[in-house]
């Protein structure tokens, strides 16, 4: 094996960097052939990775399902063995670490379903100290007090005599959040914590991970599904792209650089780089000539993308349909073979156009 | 565990799940004749040939005194053998024995459905070694075409015939093997007074299964006295009635010896029975062994209990109750009684092994390891019974030469 | 290694909450501690001899009884009984706790890993070795009668959980061990079956005897072995509470807050053999205690930590098992029912009412 490094990573150019940190060099990661048998011989998923998750920094770990995400989070946490390379925690290396020591500098919340049984979610929450007790697991005045301020950090301190099993997915996310932090880590590393949350939960919950980051200086990745609101709230990205390279930066900078559209766009997705999000790649069947008020034609506009149809100017000569509005929300349509209808409401606007 | 139902000698598994208590007999036993006296039997030269349907077959009856599990009822040129419980809880079963060269009988009723076996039988297949003695008893050995398994067999006599090649094994890993079985045809296959699954098959491939389920019977002389229902099959009902009213005569003398034992004194306790994993297997005062200790001149704290199996009682109550008793009847092979106190430390609590005598019925082991007094002492109570009076009563039998039990040495 | 996190406010905050469950977890173990005690004096001040509670104390305190007999039923008898039932009930009650956090499975108990079928393969190499068939080891077994009986029932139960615990050098999950458990139980148990065939009939009985169960087959020279390995096992588990909670989670998040998984699962293993193979080898399997136990003790404390669940587990299983000894001997009675259908029969229902009656059911483990 390798010496453990004496000079610190270097840091890319400048900024105000906090001390600590996540980074890996040369790191392979993926599954050995035969578990048993010495390291190297395996299927890499990702390899040559020099990657670099900051202090105080939410950093994002975004790719296409079966990328290698889960694979690459399992191996910084320690769950798997890196085919190559080493991960450096605050500088120190992972792999010199005893599993206490390395248990009191990196927490994780991975996506296993957990059955937290008949466990309040204090005692939920307590079974982060597992690192800082003694032999016999007794939590002192200290770890208490560490427990409780990990239930107020993620909100969740008013839930602390509930029945860890009765809590709502969202709230046990919180929940496995702050038995993390109760580990006192300088790293947290989560597997797609949002994964089965509603659309609040899961804003909550990144926010409250970047708040975590900043207010607390812990250096936190994430991996997760959920693009938009990654690449709004993220400090820092790793984009892991179809062809299995990593590209690292700010979600601005993935943006510019194409990476995230090379990455997600789809037969019928793509990546709209002004707005950050995706929209519904189709091409329009026809045109149709609309006259509303300002207000309204996103919306019309729309509702008619679904149907296929693209806006055009009113007074497009080629446009033999068209769509009036008469305030609030009537419409009058007018078909392809001339014949006027009065619609109420879009459903019914997108049903009759659907016709022709 | 399954105790299965073709188990060869299902005596010792019903001893096996009962526990079944040991007891005695005295060398007395003159009825064990040689079957040398008994009469060759030509079976063909036995057959009916010109039928005369006026004329009775059967000139030598057997009457059935004590046993309760069978009737015999004769007709002219048949008769009819009833079991009343084949097997635990089974339903009577008749089977009518045609005297070989007499028409079929055209029965009606019950009976026309019955098995129909020409009689007497010219090979038997037998489930159990207590079938053994019946025909060693009575020379009709040589029916004697398949048992079970061989190994348990404790007769020398019956050993040689296997031996000479004469015998087939049906059912040697406990597991009835049906095709060996219709393969070899024998006129009957007698069963241990278990169901069989493939007993069914059996009798439709022409194979008459009669039921031998003298082990339901709750004295000692009637289950003695399934040897008329053995006989009813071989045609030997002379020689087995001979044999069955020596064996009787000789119970009753020794039994009324025991009678006046009790007179003269009162019945000695004894402590029937092992302790196996804290439970203590003790005879109801209905069973067998009850009855056996009783007409030997004993007694025991249970001996009032009805039913005809076996108490499942704690060692605080047999020893509280009976731990007194000069003499315990186990039936375990000890050779000496240190081996009995590391079977379990508590045993060395009883007066029987400390200040008075232990006994297992465990003296005649046949080369297989079977138990005789499981095989030859169901036909001959009067041996077991006069082991148990020698046993109870030492002073009064000090010459007795003992078949079936021995005393465990002090250690 | 400073960790910029590690600053956690000073002040305890107080729990409300915290205290009331402690309350109560307290209030479990000292009536669980009560009822023990009381069941215990029940079960050797009673019995089918009427013996003056005055004179069981005396013979107790070492006294001489007026009636030499009192002696022996209380010393030899019942005091090995009530021993025995608590030592049993608690290996048992135990050996279930962890097998089901190990296993996160509500349905593993002691005998999951094969355990019972390992000790009935030894019962019945014993039954048949005095047939002839097997070699002169068993035959001798079998000539030491019951003390050749617990040593081959050890030995097999000994011997399936070194197979287990071999194989579980190469498996990673918990779930696929406990396949392979059951699996090595059924073979075992198959070889049981074919042994038998082959066992002398009457000697089957010690079989059928010892697969009923007994807690009065054990005497005072069976007590000075089978005690100080439950003992020994009960230390295990208490010592082992740290990391079974971290189990609670499953293996992945318990490794990733530095649990040795490996040692925590042949720490467990270990225990829970020298608990059910005690208790198998010198009492037969006896069915439903370390099944049933760990539920109702996590429903009764409202709680999956070992730190509690653990000791009170053992005084639930002491428990239990006392009440079956005294339902299968009911004083006054000189009859004996078997000890699996006491448990079966009237715990069974016991415990199914009280887990329907409360709200949360077998949610102390995971399915």
């Amino acid at each position: 094996m390798t010496d453990t490094l004496t000079e610190p990573v270097t840091d890319t150019p400048a900024g105000p960097d906090r001390p600590g940190g996540l980074a890996t060099q040369g790191l392979s990661v993926g599954y050995r052939a035969r578990p048993l048998r010495g390291r190297g011989a395996g299927r890499a998923v990702l390899s040559g990775l020099d990657l670099r998750a900051r202090a105080g920094e939410l950093t994002v770990l975004l790719g296409p399902n079966g990328a290698g995400k889960s694979t690459l989070l399992r191996t910084l946490c320690g769950l798997l063995p890196p085919l190559d390379g080493r991960i450096r925690i605050g500088g120190a290396d992972l792999a010199h670490q005893p599993p206490a020591a390395l248990a009191r500098r990196l927490a994780v919340v991975l996506t296993d379903r957990v059955d937290p049984g008949l466990l309040s979610v204090r005692e939920l929450a307590g079974l982060g100290r597992h690192p800082h007790t003694g032999f016999t697991g007794r939590l002192t005045a200290a770890d208490h007090a560490a427990v409780e301020w990990a239930l107020k950090a993620v909100g969740a301190e008013h839930l602390a005599s509930r029945p860890a099993a009765e809590l709502s997915d969202g709230e046990r996310q919180r929940v496995l959040t702050a038995r993390a932090l109760a580990q006192e880590p300088e790293v947290v590393l989560l597997d797609e914590p949002t994964a089965f949350l509603d659309v609040p939960s899961r804003v909550a919950l990144t926010v409250l991970l970047r708040d975590l980051a900043r207010d607390k200086g812990l250096t936190v990745v994430v991996s997760t599904h959920d693009l938009e609101l990654a690449l709004r709230v993220a400090d820092a990205v790793w984009l892991v792209d179809r062809d299995s390279r990593v590209h690292a930066g700010a979600p601005e900078d993935l943006i510019h650089s194409g990476a995230v559209a090379a990455a997600f766009d789809a037969d019928h997705l793509a990546f709209d780089p002004a707005s950050g999000t995706f929209g519904l790649r189709r091409t329009a069947r026809a045109g149709v000539a609309v006259e509303a008020p300002p207000d309204m034609l996103p919306l019309l506009e729309r509702a008619l993308a679904r149907e296929g149809l693209a806006l055009t100017d009113p007074g497009d000569p080629a446009a033999t349909t068209r769509v009036g509005c008469e305030g609030a929300d009537r419409f009058t349509l007018t078909g392809p073979d001339g014949r006027v209808v009065h619609t109420h409401g879009f459903h019914e606007l997108t049903r009759t156009v659907r016709t022709w | 565990m399954p105790v299965r139902s073709a188990m060869p000698g299902r005596r010792q598994a019903a001893a096996a799940a009962f526990l079944t208590v040991a007891f005695a007999l005295t060398a007395c036993g003159g009825g064990s004749g040689s079957p040398a006296d008994a009469k060759p039997r030509a079976a063909g030269a036995d057959c009916v040939e010109d039928f005369d349907p006026a004329m009775d077959y059967f000139p030598v009856k057997s009457t059935v005194k004590h046993a309760k599990n069978f009737t015999l009822r004769y007709e002219k040129s048949y008769q009819v053998l009833t079991v009343n419980e084949p097997f635990p809880k089974g339903k009577p079963e008749s089977y009518v024995l045609v005297k070989c060269g007499a028409p079929k009988p055209e029965l009606t009723g019950e009976l026309a459905s019955a098995q129909q076996v020409t009689v007497p039988v010219k090979s038997l297949y037998s489930a159990s070694t207590t079938h053994l003695p019946l025909l060693t008893e009575t020379g009709t050995l040589d029916v004697l075409t398949g048992v079970a398994s061989a190994t348990n067999i404790s007769s020398a006599q019956v050993i040689e015939h296997v031996k000479a090649g004469k015998v087939t094994e049906y059912a040697k890993d406990r597991t009835l093997n049906a095709e060996t079985v219709i393969g070899a045809k024998p006129d009957v296959l007698m069963t241990q007074g278990t169901d069989d699954p493939q007993y069914p098959k059996l009798r439709q491939a022409g194979i008459a299964v009669v039921a031998n389920a003298e082990w339901l019977e709750p004295s000692p002389l009637g289950r003695a006295e399934w040897v008329k229902a053995m006989a009813a099959l071989t045609g030997a009902e002379k020689r087995a009635g001979e044999v069955f009213d020596t064996i009787e005569g000789d119970y009753r003398k020794i039994a009324e010896k025991g009678a006046q034992a009790v007179t003269a004194g009162k019945p000695v306790e004894v402590l029937p029975g092992t302790m196996y994993q804290g439970t203590w297997n003790m005879p109801a005062g209905g069973s067998y062994a009850a009855q056996l200790i009783k007409d030997a001149g004993g007694t025991y704290p249970w001996a009032g209990e009805a039913g005809t199996g076996n108490l499942q009682l704690n060692f605080e109550a047999v020893y509280a109750k009976g731990g007194e008793a000069p003499v315990w009847i186990a039936d375990q092979k000890w050779k000496s009684t240190a081996d009995a106190v590391q079977a379990d430390s508590r045993y060395g609590q009883l007066k029987a092994l400390t200040g008075g005598a232990v006994w297992t019925n465990t003296k005649a082991l046949g080369p297989g390891g079977g138990n005789d007094y499981f095989e030859r002492g169901v036909l001959r109570p009067d041996l077991v019974l006069a082991d148990l009076f020698a046993l109870i009563h030492p002073d009064q039998a000090k010459d007795h030469a003992f078949t079936f039990y021995t005393q465990v040495p002090k250690a | 290694m400073t960790t910029p996190v590690a600053t956690a406010p000073a002040a305890v905050p107080d729990a409300p909450g915290a205290v009331r469950p402690r309350r109560r977890r307290l209030a479990v173990v000292l009536a669980l501690a009560a009822g023990t005690a009381a069941l215990f004096v029940l079960t050797v001040a009673t019995g089918s001899h009427r013996v003056p509670v005055a004179e069981v104390a005396r013979i107790l305190l070492g006294g001489t009884a007026d009636d030499p007999r009192w002696t022996v039923i209380v010393e030899q008898v019942r005091l090995p009984r009530a021993l025995t039932a608590a030592a049993v009930g608690a290996a048992l009650a135990v050996a279930g706790v962890q097998m089901q956090t190990l296993f996160r499975n509500a349905l593993a108990d002691p005998f999951s890993l094969g355990v019972s079928s390992g000790a009935s393969m030894g019962v019945a190499a014993v039954v048949v070795g005095t047939g002839g068939v097997a070699g002169s080891f068993t035959g001798n077994l079998a000539g030491l009668g019951r003390v050749g009986v617990v040593l081959a029932a050890s030995l097999g139960a000994a011997g399936v959980l070194a197979l287990v615990l071999l194989l579980s050098r190469w498996v990673q999950s918990a779930v696929t061990l406990l396949v392979i458990g059951v699996m090595i139980g059924s073979a075992a148990t198959a070889v049981v079956g074919v042994m038998l065939v082959y066992a002398r009939p009457e000697r089957t009985q010690q079989f059928v005897m010892w697969g009923l169960g007994s807690f009065s087959a054990t005497t005072w020279p069976d007590l000075h072995v089978m005690l100080p390995v439950i003992g020994a096992g009960l230390l295990t588990a208490l010592l082992t509470a740290k990391r079974l909670n971290a189990l609670l989670l499953g293996e992945d998040y318990a490794r990733t807050m530095g649990l040795n998984v490996r040692r925590s699962r042949d720490l467990a293993l270990l225990g829970t053999s020298l608990l059910a193979g005690a208790a198998t080898a010198f009492c037969g399997p006896v069915a439903f205690l370390g099944l049933a136990v760990p539920h109702l003790t996590r429903v009764a404390l409202g709680t999956s930590d070992h730190r509690a669940l653990i000791p009170a587990s053992m005084l639930a299983g002491a428990f239990l098992a006392l009440a079956c000894a005294l339902l299968s001997q009911p004083p006054g009675t000189d009859s004996v029912l078997p000890l699996n259908a006491v448990t079966s029969l009237f715990g069974a229902p016991v415990v199914i009412a009280f887990l329907i009656r409360s709200r949360r059911g077998v949610q102390g483990v995971a399915s």
